[in-house]
């Protein structure tokens, strides 16, 4: 259903129906914004990725093909974006000799203030990046491991390979709260 | 989806949800009003058009692709069964608690490179003859990817999975050639009993947080790491391990 609603407002926008924006962000905006946090661990550089999600949908609509997955395509921006947002802003912050914004001391309140019973976010930290991206991608936004290969551009077998281990690793690392 | 991976999934939706509203911000770059939005609109002549063309061909596909999965599952039968193995032994059996595990940060070979092998074809470009054992119900779902370094020589490999779609038990083995096999993922026992199994050393994990058997070994000059869970019997596990000693 949600798949049939973000086609029919990706056309909208092609037929020039901008305001479909926002049918798009309310269906999207927190998933788009949560994989820009697990890339960027910045909250504000999440949120700065996020919007220019939005402004890409925009701008690039016309390029989406009918039939595919509407979900994956936009998680898809959202990496690439949040990809070029950290290489710019790595580059800014060692031109300017200060600390990476991604570094581990920049996790920041968002993610301090977070309520819900298992600290997911914490526990994701833990895991590589690219885990991090997968279970995000996977179980987060249901996007299949064939579109996440795609994504990330990486083979299927790798994205299955991770996964797994992901999950067994986030196992052992909520031992205690899963026993709860 | 497993019971954890749902409760993960929900706790992933929970936080989702403390997600800050952003929208004032791209309302204000892209001029689109705050509170505009589009009513969906049904039956539209659009969509019918789209739907009288993507349908058909939906249906089409995933009749294809069904037909392919049948095919696929019909022509993997497993490697081997538990036949034949009755003249292995297990002289001495020590299952060793897992206690933690922690992640190891690989950095790949700047110049290697990488390809994706079906395990019949790793097989056969190593040269073993192995007749593996496998439980009832699994099937090779999942191909290695293997890297290599410059030289060509294994640098590391994803490993072969074997799983039971319906049951979610999976068995994943990893070889590698002169060398136990580099692993991502590595666990710490709460001691280091070591398994008589035909003859040889062996030290096998077992984690029952994880519902998973673990055991890494040398034979014959090839390293080997299983991982047997979700639902792999312990007296399975052993087979796995016989069939390779053989």
């Amino acid at each position: 259903m949600i798949t049939e609603r973000l086609e029919f407002y990706i056309q909208c926008i092609v037929a020039k129906e901008t305001v479909a924006l926002k049918n798009i962000y309310e269906l999207m905006g927190k998933e788009v914004f949560s994989y820009a946090y697990t890339i960027s661990r910045d909250r504000q550089l999440a949120e700065d990725i996020a919007q220019d999600v939005f402004i890409k949908i925009l701008s690039s609509a016309d390029s989406y093909k009918v039939g595919r997955n509407p979900k994956a395509w936009i998680m898809s921006i959202t990496h690439n974006e949040a990809v070029d947002a950290i290489r710019k802003r790595k580059h800014f912050a060692l031109s300017d000799l200060v600390e990476p914004v991604f570094s581990e001391t920049s996790i920041d309140s968002f993610e301090e203030n977070l309520t819900s019973e298992i600290h997911i976010e914490h526990y994701l930290s833990q895991l590589e990046p690219i885990q991090q991206e997968i279970i995000k991608l996977h179980l987060l936004s249901e996007i299949s491991f064939r579109e996440i290969a795609q994504i990330l551009n990486i083979t299927l077998g790798k994205v299955g390979w991770q996964y797994k281990r992901a999950v067994s690793q986030l196992q052992l690392l909520m031992k205690d709260e899963v026993m709860r | 989806m497993n019971k954890f991976e749902s409760k993960i999934k929900k706790s992933l939706m929970e936080t989702a949800e403390q997600t800050p509203d952003y929208w004032e911000n791209i309302s204000k770059k892209t001029k689109i009003p705050y509170n505009g939005r589009i009513i969906m609109k049904k039956s539209t002549k659009r969509n019918i058009f789209q739907l009288r063309y993507i349908l058909p061909a939906a249906c089409g596909l995933a009749l294809v692709a069904l037909l392919i999965f049948i095919n696929f599952n019909g022509n993997m039968a497993p490697i081997s069964n538990n036949e034949g193995l009755s003249n292995q032994t297990v002289e001495n059996l020590q299952i060793n608690s897992i206690l933690s595990s922690t992640s190891a940060k690989i950095m790949l070979p700047e110049n290697g490179t990488t390809e994706t092998l079906s395990y019949d074809a790793y097989l056969e470009q190593t040269g073993m003859n192995l007749d593996l054992f496998l439980p009832t119900g699994l099937i090779n779902t999942e191909d290695a990817f293997i890297y290599y370094n410059e030289d060509g020589s294994e640098f590391m490999m994803s490993g072969y999975t074997f799983s039971d779609q319906s049951t979610g038990a999976y068995l994943m083995i990893r070889f590698q050639q002169g060398t136990l096999p580099m692993t991502d993922v590595r666990y710490q026992l709460e001691n280091q009993e070591v398994s008589t199994i035909n003859g040889e050393d062996i030290v096998i994990g077992y984690s029952k947080d994880l519902d998973m058997y673990f055991s890494t070994f040398m034979y014959k000059g090839t390293g080997y790491e299983l991982n047997g869970a979700l639902g792999i019997a312990q007296d399975d596990f052993i087979s796995v391990i016989q069939s390779i000693l053989q």
